[in-house]
């Protein structure tokens, strides 16, 4: 039984434009177009997923920590929790921050992080999962999307493994 | 990295039996486990998991039916699936490891999935993890260790 679909069908579609877009920060409200940099980094997840999350953030923090001062000043990571009913908001920031000071852990509420989703196409599913302890299960995409400073998609890296890979996409747009 | 190469092979420390186990082999028993860790539970997450490689070093094939992770409420083997485009995680019931065979436990795939950590883990400590077959079950040691970029934090459980 699916307890919960975010946007299947976008996964269908073209790269997505993207835009501005509010979220929450550690409860307060955030706006990307007044916190954007030149150059930023947008992943979706969650706090309780132990493998690929915290798998591609160590790849970016690895990338992130090879950056100069100066590109670093240029440069933001954005993470955001679509589960919102199992993360809470101080949760997902600190999480997110332990992979590097400079990462921020963002929430909503779902109507947010819908609009978000729908924006990017960073398309999620959360189903009831009764054979695991934690009783559901949190699909989604695994894409950093490379955001201008209007939030428009520059680039999309699928499945990121790689540090170079990451670093290298960030130099070329700084 | 240097916990890495202490625990590069860690052979099985010890076995418990029931009456039932105690007619098989004493091969039949053992599991060996290289590389083993897991990842110190960040901060803000109560989920965490483990990877290495299980070896079954017998004659005959192992199934592997459950683990249990000392200082974890609850722990499940996963894989992680890619599915139109989606990351999914799948819970595994039931693992064959072939005679002589290796079942991989390494990130972006098959995992140890750990629930609740029940006392603070400080890169180094050992875990105890139990797998469980339908005749026995062997701990295996794995290695707490830090993700390669995680900044500690001084509040790590929860």
């Amino acid at each position: 039984m699916c307890a919960f679909i975010g946007f299947v069908l976008y996964a269908q579609r073209e790269p997505p434009v993207g835009g501005d877009f509010s979220l929450t920060f550690n409860n307060r409200p955030w706006k990307f177009s007044e916190h954007s940099k030149k150059l930023n980094l947008f992943y979706t997840g969650y706090v309780k997923c132990p493998d690929v999350c915290p798998l591609t953030m160590s790849v970016a923090s690895r990338a992130f920590k090879q950056l100069t001062d100066e590109e670093k000043s240029k440069v933001s990571f954005l993470f955001l929790s679509v589960d919102r009913d199992h993360d809470r908001p101080e949760d997902v920031a600190t999480y997110a921050s332990q992979f590097s000071t400079s990462f921020l852990g963002l929430s909503g509420s779902r109507d947010q992080i819908d609009y978000v989703s729908r924006l990017f196409g960073a398309t999620y599913i959360i189903e009831d999962d009764p054979k695991s302890h934690l009783g559901y299960g949190v699909s989604h995409a695994d894409r950093i999307y490379l955001l201008n400073k209007k939030g428009k998609v520059l680039y999309v890296i699928h499945f990121a493994r790689d540090p170079e890979q990451i670093l290298k996409a960030i130099r070329s747009r700084l | 990295m240097k916990n890495m190469l202490l625990i590069s092979l860690i052979i099985l420390v010890y076995s418990v039996s029931s009456p039932v186990s105690a007619k098989l082999s004493a091969l039949e028993k053992s599991l060996i486990l290289e590389n083993g860790i897991i990842y110190r539970p960040l901060a803000g997450s109560s989920a965490t998991a483990g990877y290495g490689t299980i070896i079954n070093p017998t004659d005959e094939e192992v199934q592997i039916v459950g683990i249990e992770a000392e200082g974890f409420k609850a722990s499940e083997i996963h894989t992680t699936i890619e599915e139109n485009g989606l990351m999914k995680m799948r819970r595994i019931e039931l693992i064959p490891i072939s005679a002589k065979g290796r079942f991989e436990l390494k990130p972006g795939g098959n995992h140890i999935m750990l629930f609740d950590s029940l006392r603070a883990f400080k890169s180094g400590d050992k875990v105890q993890v139990t797998f469980k077959t339908k005749k026995s079950k062997t701990a295996l040691p794995f290695i707490i260790t830090e993700r390669p970029t995680a900044e500690p934090v001084s509040h790590s459980h929860h």
